[in-house]
Protein backbone atom coordinates (compact mmCIF):
# COMPACT_ATOMS: atom_id res chain seq x y z
CA UNK A 1 0.00 0.00 0.00
CA UNK A 2 1.39 3.47 -0.67
CA UNK A 3 0.56 6.92 -0.55
CA UNK A 4 0.51 9.41 -3.66
CA UNK A 5 -0.66 12.52 -4.22
CA UNK A 6 -2.43 13.83 -7.03
CA UNK A 7 -2.60 17.39 -8.37
CA UNK A 8 -5.16 17.98 -10.51
CA UNK A 9 -6.31 21.00 -12.89
CA UNK A 10 -9.48 21.19 -14.62
CA UNK A 11 -9.73 22.01 -18.58
CA UNK A 12 -11.66 24.05 -19.46
CA UNK A 13 -14.34 21.26 -20.50
CA UNK A 14 -14.07 19.98 -17.00
CA UNK A 15 -14.84 24.06 -15.72
CA UNK A 16 -18.00 23.47 -17.53
CA UNK A 17 -19.26 20.43 -15.91
CA UNK A 18 -18.43 21.76 -12.81
CA UNK A 19 -20.36 24.43 -13.24
CA UNK A 20 -23.13 22.53 -14.45
CA UNK A 21 -23.28 19.96 -11.72
CA UNK A 22 -21.29 20.17 -8.58
CA UNK A 23 -21.77 16.51 -7.52
CA UNK A 24 -19.33 15.69 -10.39
CA UNK A 25 -16.28 15.93 -8.23
CA UNK A 26 -18.09 12.64 -5.52
CA UNK A 27 -18.71 10.87 -9.06
CA UNK A 28 -15.11 11.44 -9.63
CA UNK A 29 -13.93 10.41 -6.35
CA UNK A 30 -16.00 7.44 -6.20
CA UNK A 31 -14.80 6.33 -9.72
CA UNK A 32 -11.16 6.01 -8.30
CA UNK A 33 -12.42 4.15 -5.47
CA UNK A 34 -13.91 1.44 -7.96
CA UNK A 35 -10.55 1.58 -9.41
CA UNK A 36 -8.44 0.61 -6.36
CA UNK A 37 -7.86 3.80 -4.77
CA UNK A 38 -8.45 5.27 -1.21
CA UNK A 39 -9.30 8.88 -0.77
CA UNK A 40 -7.54 10.01 2.06
CA UNK A 41 -8.21 13.60 1.86
CA UNK A 42 -9.19 16.34 -1.08
CA UNK A 43 -8.87 19.90 -1.32
CA UNK A 44 -9.64 22.28 -3.43
CA UNK A 45 -6.82 25.12 -3.83
CA UNK A 46 -6.30 28.29 -5.20
CA UNK A 47 -3.13 28.74 -7.52
CA UNK A 48 -1.52 26.69 -9.97
CA UNK A 49 -3.93 23.62 -9.84
CA UNK A 50 -7.44 23.05 -8.59
CA UNK A 51 -7.59 20.25 -6.39
CA UNK A 52 -4.85 18.64 -4.38
CA UNK A 53 -5.63 15.03 -3.66
CA UNK A 54 -4.01 12.33 -1.01
CA UNK A 55 -4.93 8.85 -1.93
CA UNK A 56 -3.62 5.32 -0.98
CA UNK A 57 -2.91 2.95 -3.74
CA UNK A 58 -1.82 -0.83 -3.88
CA UNK A 59 1.22 0.05 -6.43
CA UNK A 60 1.99 2.34 -8.63
CA UNK A 61 0.55 0.88 -11.82
CA UNK A 62 -3.01 0.91 -9.76
CA UNK A 63 -2.50 4.87 -9.95
CA UNK A 64 -1.11 5.07 -13.34
CA UNK A 65 -4.26 2.90 -14.34
CA UNK A 66 -6.68 5.30 -12.71
CA UNK A 67 -4.97 8.36 -13.75
CA UNK A 68 -5.68 6.84 -17.27
CA UNK A 69 -9.05 6.11 -16.47
CA UNK A 70 -9.18 9.79 -15.10
CA UNK A 71 -7.78 12.11 -17.49
CA UNK A 72 -8.69 9.96 -20.16
CA UNK A 73 -12.75 11.11 -19.47
CA UNK A 74 -11.29 14.81 -20.84
CA UNK A 75 -12.17 17.31 -18.43
CA UNK A 76 -8.80 17.16 -15.74
CA UNK A 77 -4.82 17.00 -15.80
CA UNK A 78 -3.24 15.51 -13.49
CA UNK A 79 0.02 15.28 -12.05
CA UNK A 80 1.08 12.51 -9.19
CA UNK A 81 3.85 12.24 -7.08
CA UNK A 82 4.42 8.92 -4.89
CA UNK A 83 4.78 10.06 -1.59
CA UNK A 84 5.99 8.63 1.81
CA UNK A 85 4.74 9.57 5.04
CA UNK A 86 7.11 11.60 6.76
CA UNK A 87 8.41 9.45 9.85
CA UNK A 88 8.98 6.72 7.76
CA UNK A 89 10.95 9.23 5.78
CA UNK A 90 13.25 10.03 8.65
CA UNK A 91 13.98 6.66 9.65
CA UNK A 92 14.59 6.12 5.89
CA UNK A 93 17.47 9.18 6.38
CA UNK A 94 18.57 7.86 9.15
CA UNK A 95 19.26 4.47 7.89
CA UNK A 96 22.85 3.41 6.79
CA UNK A 97 24.19 0.82 4.61
CA UNK A 98 24.46 -2.85 5.95
CA UNK A 99 25.75 -6.10 5.25
CA UNK A 100 23.33 -9.06 3.99
CA UNK A 101 25.63 -11.42 2.87
CA UNK A 102 26.28 -14.03 5.80
CA UNK A 103 29.54 -15.01 6.70
CA UNK A 104 30.17 -18.25 5.37
CA UNK A 105 32.85 -19.46 7.65
CA UNK A 106 30.33 -18.97 10.84
CA UNK A 107 29.68 -23.06 10.96
CA UNK A 108 33.47 -24.03 10.35
CA UNK A 109 35.01 -25.81 12.68
CA UNK A 110 37.16 -23.45 13.87
CA UNK A 111 34.44 -20.84 14.21
CA UNK A 112 33.13 -23.09 16.36
CA UNK A 113 35.94 -23.86 18.49
CA UNK A 114 36.02 -20.31 19.00
CA UNK A 115 32.75 -19.22 19.93
CA UNK A 116 32.35 -22.56 22.42
CA UNK A 117 35.74 -21.24 24.04
CA UNK A 118 34.63 -17.99 24.42
CA UNK A 119 30.98 -18.50 25.56
CA UNK A 120 31.83 -18.29 29.21
CA UNK A 121 33.18 -15.17 28.48
CA UNK A 122 30.29 -13.73 25.71
CA UNK A 123 27.13 -15.20 27.38
CA UNK A 124 27.45 -17.21 30.19
CA UNK A 125 28.83 -14.37 32.33
CA UNK A 126 26.12 -11.64 31.32
CA UNK A 127 22.86 -14.36 32.43
CA UNK A 128 24.91 -15.06 35.68
CA UNK A 129 25.02 -11.45 36.71
CA UNK A 130 22.12 -10.05 35.37
CA UNK A 131 19.37 -12.89 35.25
CA UNK A 132 18.72 -13.14 38.99
CA UNK A 133 17.11 -15.92 38.89
CA UNK A 134 17.15 -17.44 35.94
CA UNK A 135 13.93 -20.12 35.88
CA UNK A 136 13.43 -22.43 33.23
CA UNK A 137 10.41 -24.76 32.89
CA UNK A 138 9.67 -27.32 30.33
CA UNK A 139 12.85 -29.14 29.27
CA UNK A 140 11.49 -32.18 29.44
CA UNK A 141 9.27 -31.19 25.80
CA UNK A 142 12.99 -31.51 24.42
CA UNK A 143 13.60 -34.84 25.96
CA UNK A 144 13.45 -36.59 22.71
CA UNK A 145 14.24 -33.85 20.02
CA UNK A 146 16.99 -34.60 17.89
CA UNK A 147 18.03 -32.25 15.07
CA UNK A 148 17.69 -28.85 14.09
CA UNK A 149 15.26 -26.72 14.75
CA UNK A 150 13.39 -23.13 14.50
CA UNK A 151 13.39 -22.23 17.95
CA UNK A 152 11.05 -18.74 18.20
CA UNK A 153 10.75 -16.49 20.98
CA UNK A 154 9.12 -13.22 22.55
CA UNK A 155 11.66 -10.84 21.59
CA UNK A 156 11.41 -7.68 23.74
CA UNK A 157 15.34 -7.01 24.73
CA UNK A 158 19.03 -7.68 23.91
CA UNK A 159 19.15 -10.04 26.49
CA UNK A 160 16.75 -12.08 25.16
CA UNK A 161 19.12 -14.33 22.37
CA UNK A 162 21.90 -14.94 25.65
CA UNK A 163 19.25 -16.25 27.99
CA UNK A 164 17.20 -18.34 25.38
CA UNK A 165 20.98 -19.65 24.48
CA UNK A 166 21.58 -20.83 28.18
CA UNK A 167 17.71 -22.24 28.12
CA UNK A 168 18.15 -24.74 25.59
CA UNK A 169 19.93 -28.53 25.85
CA UNK A 170 23.24 -28.31 24.78
CA UNK A 171 22.32 -30.73 21.85
CA UNK A 172 20.64 -26.99 19.90
CA UNK A 173 22.67 -24.80 22.08
CA UNK A 174 26.13 -26.38 20.40
CA UNK A 175 24.52 -26.05 16.61
CA UNK A 176 21.82 -22.68 16.89
CA UNK A 177 22.50 -19.90 14.69
CA UNK A 178 20.66 -16.98 15.70
CA UNK A 179 18.76 -14.53 12.93
CA UNK A 180 20.09 -11.14 13.45
CA UNK A 181 18.27 -7.63 11.98
CA UNK A 182 21.03 -6.75 8.95
CA UNK A 183 20.61 -2.85 10.18
CA UNK A 184 20.98 -3.55 13.48
CA UNK A 185 23.49 -5.82 13.34
CA UNK A 186 25.63 -5.56 10.15
CA UNK A 187 25.96 -1.80 9.48
CA UNK A 188 28.56 -1.19 7.37
CA UNK A 189 30.05 1.72 9.32
CA UNK A 190 31.10 -1.28 12.68
CA UNK A 191 34.21 -2.31 12.58
CA UNK A 192 33.69 -5.33 13.61
CA UNK A 193 30.81 -6.87 11.76
CA UNK A 194 32.07 -10.28 11.69
CA UNK A 195 31.61 -10.04 15.50
CA UNK A 196 28.33 -10.91 15.80
CA UNK A 197 28.77 -14.23 13.59
CA UNK A 198 31.53 -15.57 15.50
CA UNK A 199 30.60 -14.93 18.75
CA UNK A 200 27.01 -15.48 18.49
CA UNK A 201 26.71 -17.70 15.34
CA UNK A 202 24.52 -14.59 13.81
CA UNK A 203 23.55 -14.09 10.35
CA UNK A 204 21.99 -11.15 8.60
CA UNK A 205 18.42 -10.80 8.06
CA UNK A 206 17.45 -7.61 5.46
CA UNK A 207 13.79 -7.34 7.14
CA UNK A 208 11.36 -6.53 4.65
CA UNK A 209 13.71 -8.29 2.09
CA UNK A 210 11.31 -11.15 0.91
CA UNK A 211 12.04 -14.94 0.60
CA UNK A 212 15.10 -14.68 -0.50
CA UNK A 213 16.40 -13.92 2.35
CA UNK A 214 15.38 -17.43 3.97
CA UNK A 215 17.86 -19.80 1.33
CA UNK A 216 20.87 -19.24 3.66
CA UNK A 217 19.19 -20.58 6.95
CA UNK A 218 16.84 -23.09 5.35
CA UNK A 219 19.88 -24.72 3.63
CA UNK A 220 21.91 -24.86 7.60
CA UNK A 221 18.44 -26.29 8.81
CA UNK A 222 19.11 -28.88 6.28
CA UNK A 223 22.15 -30.21 7.51
CA UNK A 224 21.06 -30.06 11.20
CA UNK A 225 21.46 -26.58 12.47
CA UNK A 226 18.81 -25.13 14.48
CA UNK A 227 17.76 -20.98 14.03
CA UNK A 228 16.43 -18.61 16.25
CA UNK A 229 14.35 -16.25 15.29
CA UNK A 230 12.01 -13.90 16.44
CA UNK A 231 8.92 -14.26 14.63
CA UNK A 232 7.58 -10.76 15.08
CA UNK A 233 10.58 -9.26 13.54
CA UNK A 234 11.22 -6.98 16.16
CA UNK A 235 11.50 -5.55 19.98
CA UNK A 236 8.38 -5.19 21.81
CA UNK A 237 8.30 -1.82 23.39
CA UNK A 238 5.20 -2.54 25.60
CA UNK A 239 5.31 -7.07 25.78
CA UNK A 240 2.56 -6.80 23.50
CA UNK A 241 2.42 -9.22 20.78
CA UNK A 242 2.90 -7.86 17.73
CA UNK A 243 1.93 -10.20 14.75
CA UNK A 244 4.20 -12.88 13.68
CA UNK A 245 5.85 -12.81 10.27
CA UNK A 246 5.55 -15.74 8.13
CA UNK A 247 9.79 -16.56 7.78
CA UNK A 248 9.57 -18.96 10.60
CA UNK A 249 7.13 -20.98 8.96
CA UNK A 250 8.12 -20.71 5.37
CA UNK A 251 11.48 -22.09 6.72
CA UNK A 252 10.12 -24.84 8.68
CA UNK A 253 8.01 -26.14 6.00
CA UNK A 254 10.85 -25.64 3.21
CA UNK A 255 13.30 -27.56 6.01
CA UNK A 256 10.99 -29.66 7.57
CA UNK A 257 12.10 -29.12 10.63
CA UNK A 258 9.49 -28.16 13.95
CA UNK A 259 9.51 -25.39 15.72
CA UNK A 260 10.36 -24.98 19.19
CA UNK A 261 8.47 -21.84 20.98
CA UNK A 262 9.81 -20.07 23.97
CA UNK A 263 8.03 -17.85 26.21
CA UNK A 264 10.64 -15.54 28.28
CA UNK A 265 9.18 -13.27 30.91
CA UNK A 266 11.35 -10.53 32.78
CA UNK A 267 13.66 -9.49 30.33
CA UNK A 268 11.65 -6.04 30.22
CA UNK A 269 13.29 -5.39 33.30
CA UNK A 270 16.99 -6.31 32.64
CA UNK A 271 16.90 -4.13 29.88
CA UNK A 272 14.16 -3.02 27.50
CA UNK A 273 14.33 -1.37 24.15
CA UNK A 274 16.21 1.95 24.30
CA UNK A 275 18.28 1.26 27.34
CA UNK A 276 21.74 0.21 26.76
CA UNK A 277 23.00 -0.48 30.26
CA UNK A 278 21.12 -4.13 31.70
CA UNK A 279 20.29 -4.22 35.66
CA UNK A 280 19.67 -7.77 37.46
CA UNK A 281 16.42 -9.26 37.42
CA UNK A 282 14.34 -12.53 38.06
CA UNK A 283 13.76 -14.05 34.00
CA UNK A 284 11.57 -17.05 33.72
CA UNK A 285 11.73 -18.90 30.34
CA UNK A 286 8.81 -21.38 29.39
CA UNK A 287 9.76 -23.72 26.67
CA UNK A 288 6.48 -24.95 24.95
CA UNK A 289 5.91 -28.60 23.28
CA UNK A 290 8.18 -28.73 19.85
CA UNK A 291 5.24 -28.07 17.11
CA UNK A 292 5.63 -30.05 13.41
CA UNK A 293 4.05 -27.99 10.28
CA UNK A 294 4.18 -31.49 8.42
CA UNK A 295 0.82 -31.49 6.26
CA UNK A 296 -0.26 -27.77 7.47
CA UNK A 297 -1.33 -26.51 4.28
CA UNK A 298 -0.55 -22.98 4.13
CA UNK A 299 1.88 -20.69 5.00
CA UNK A 300 -0.37 -18.21 6.90
CA UNK A 301 -1.90 -21.33 8.75
CA UNK A 302 1.00 -22.38 9.95
CA UNK A 303 1.76 -18.82 10.98
CA UNK A 304 -1.30 -18.83 12.62
CA UNK A 305 -0.31 -21.55 14.72
CA UNK A 306 2.55 -20.92 16.00
CA UNK A 307 1.73 -17.53 16.90
CA UNK A 308 -1.44 -19.42 19.37
CA UNK A 309 1.32 -21.42 20.18
CA UNK A 310 3.29 -18.94 21.68
CA UNK A 311 0.18 -17.15 23.05
CA UNK A 312 -0.77 -20.50 24.94
CA UNK A 313 2.56 -20.31 26.74
CA UNK A 314 2.03 -16.75 27.64
CA UNK A 315 -1.50 -17.67 29.01
CA UNK A 316 -3.43 -15.77 26.41
CA UNK A 317 -6.37 -16.64 24.57
CA UNK A 318 -5.52 -17.72 20.98
CA UNK A 319 -6.05 -14.79 18.57
CA UNK A 320 -9.39 -14.50 16.37
CA UNK A 321 -9.96 -17.52 13.52
CA UNK A 322 -8.94 -16.31 10.16
CA UNK A 323 -12.76 -16.00 9.30
CA UNK A 324 -12.77 -13.39 11.87
CA UNK A 325 -9.30 -11.40 11.16
CA UNK A 326 -10.98 -11.41 7.17
CA UNK A 327 -14.34 -9.76 8.40
CA UNK A 328 -11.76 -6.80 10.21
CA UNK A 329 -9.57 -5.71 7.35
CA UNK A 330 -7.62 -3.59 9.74
CA UNK A 331 -5.47 -5.96 10.73
CA UNK A 332 -2.18 -6.49 8.87
CA UNK A 333 -1.50 -9.65 7.25
CA UNK A 334 1.68 -11.09 8.46
CA UNK A 335 2.75 -11.55 5.25
CA UNK A 336 3.67 -8.53 4.55
CA UNK A 337 6.90 -9.14 4.97
CA UNK A 338 8.52 -13.08 4.83
CA UNK A 339 11.81 -12.16 6.83
CA UNK A 340 11.01 -11.67 11.00
CA UNK A 341 14.28 -11.66 12.67
CA UNK A 342 15.58 -9.61 15.54
CA UNK A 343 17.01 -5.93 16.40
CA UNK B 1 -8.78 28.05 10.90
CA UNK B 2 -8.07 28.08 6.96
CA UNK B 3 -6.11 25.31 5.35
CA UNK B 4 -3.19 25.70 3.27
CA UNK B 5 -1.00 23.38 1.05
CA UNK B 6 2.97 24.23 0.77
CA UNK B 7 4.68 22.59 -1.60
CA UNK B 8 8.49 22.32 -0.70
CA UNK B 9 11.70 21.86 -2.72
CA UNK B 10 14.81 21.91 -0.78
CA UNK B 11 17.83 23.77 -2.38
CA UNK B 12 21.21 22.12 -2.27
CA UNK B 13 21.87 23.44 1.48
CA UNK B 14 18.79 21.98 2.43
CA UNK B 15 19.91 19.03 1.07
CA UNK B 16 22.50 19.43 3.15
CA UNK B 17 21.29 20.15 6.41
CA UNK B 18 18.39 17.23 6.47
CA UNK B 19 21.28 14.70 5.32
CA UNK B 20 23.51 15.65 8.42
CA UNK B 21 20.01 16.94 10.52
CA UNK B 22 17.22 14.53 10.18
CA UNK B 23 15.27 16.04 12.76
CA UNK B 24 15.61 19.38 11.87
CA UNK B 25 12.29 18.68 10.03
CA UNK B 26 10.50 18.52 13.61
CA UNK B 27 12.45 21.97 14.53
CA UNK B 28 11.29 23.98 11.87
CA UNK B 29 7.56 22.04 12.68
CA UNK B 30 8.01 23.75 16.03
CA UNK B 31 8.61 27.26 14.66
CA UNK B 32 5.78 27.18 12.45
CA UNK B 33 3.79 26.67 15.24
CA UNK B 34 5.32 29.17 17.30
CA UNK B 35 4.53 31.60 14.60
CA UNK B 36 0.59 30.83 14.83
CA UNK B 37 -0.09 27.94 12.13
CA UNK B 38 0.08 24.12 12.63
CA UNK B 39 1.33 21.27 10.23
CA UNK B 40 -1.19 19.06 10.11
CA UNK B 41 0.15 16.45 7.61
CA UNK B 42 3.44 15.68 5.87
CA UNK B 43 4.73 13.88 3.09
CA UNK B 44 7.83 13.34 1.22
CA UNK B 45 7.26 12.93 -2.09
CA UNK B 46 9.24 11.59 -5.28
CA UNK B 47 8.92 14.06 -8.25
CA UNK B 48 8.92 17.62 -8.99
CA UNK B 49 8.86 18.63 -4.98
CA UNK B 50 10.53 17.04 -1.91
CA UNK B 51 7.75 17.77 0.33
CA UNK B 52 4.35 18.49 1.01
CA UNK B 53 2.99 19.99 3.86
CA UNK B 54 -0.84 20.92 4.86
CA UNK B 55 -0.60 23.81 7.50
CA UNK B 56 -3.33 25.05 9.45
CA UNK B 57 -3.35 28.90 9.87
CA UNK B 58 -5.59 31.62 10.34
CA UNK B 59 -5.38 33.80 7.90
CA UNK B 60 -2.87 34.55 4.33
CA UNK B 61 -0.68 37.26 6.51
CA UNK B 62 0.21 34.28 8.64
CA UNK B 63 1.12 31.95 6.05
CA UNK B 64 3.09 34.89 4.13
CA UNK B 65 5.29 35.29 7.13
CA UNK B 66 5.90 32.08 7.64
CA UNK B 67 7.11 31.32 3.78
CA UNK B 68 9.42 34.17 3.92
CA UNK B 69 10.59 33.27 7.01
CA UNK B 70 11.33 30.08 6.15
CA UNK B 71 12.48 30.87 2.41
CA UNK B 72 14.86 33.28 3.47
CA UNK B 73 16.96 30.76 5.16
CA UNK B 74 17.59 29.62 1.67
CA UNK B 75 17.61 25.74 2.22
CA UNK B 76 13.94 25.30 0.91
CA UNK B 77 12.09 26.52 -1.87
CA UNK B 78 8.15 27.01 -1.04
CA UNK B 79 5.10 27.23 -3.20
CA UNK B 80 1.97 28.19 -1.25
CA UNK B 81 -1.25 27.10 -2.10
CA UNK B 82 -4.53 28.24 -0.36
CA UNK B 83 -6.85 25.07 0.56
CA UNK B 84 -10.32 24.51 0.82
CA UNK B 85 -11.95 21.07 2.05
CA UNK B 86 -13.36 19.51 -1.21
CA UNK B 87 -17.02 18.91 0.73
CA UNK B 88 -17.19 22.56 1.75
CA UNK B 89 -16.17 23.78 -2.09
CA UNK B 90 -18.82 21.29 -3.01
CA UNK B 91 -21.36 23.23 -0.73
CA UNK B 92 -20.11 26.39 -2.21
CA UNK B 93 -20.71 25.31 -5.21
CA UNK B 94 -24.12 24.53 -5.20
CA UNK B 95 -25.68 27.03 -2.64
CA UNK B 96 -24.15 29.97 -5.63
Amino acid sequence: MGTYVVFTKLTPQGRKNLHADPTRLQAVTKQAEQLGAKVVQQYATVGQYDFVTMIEAEDNATVQLIGAEISGLGTMKLTTFPAIKMDRFQQLLKMEPYRTEPHMWQTSLWARAVRRIGRPWTTTRYVKQYCKPLTIEGRENLANHKGGAIVIANHSSHFDSPVVYSTLPGSIRNKLMMAAAADKFYASRKKRVWWPSLFQNAFPVHRGGGVKQLEYPVSKLKSGWSILIYPEGGRSKTGQFARFKAGPAIMAMQANVPVIPIYMEGLRDIMPKGQREPRPAAAHARIGKPISLEGVASVSEATSMLENAMRELAGLPPRRTSAAAAAAPAEVPAMASAGGGAS
Amino acid sequence: MATYIMLSTLTDEGRKTLKERPERMQEVNREIEAMGARVTQQYAVLGGYDFINILECPDNETIARISVELGSRGTVVLTTLPALPVDTFTQMLKGK
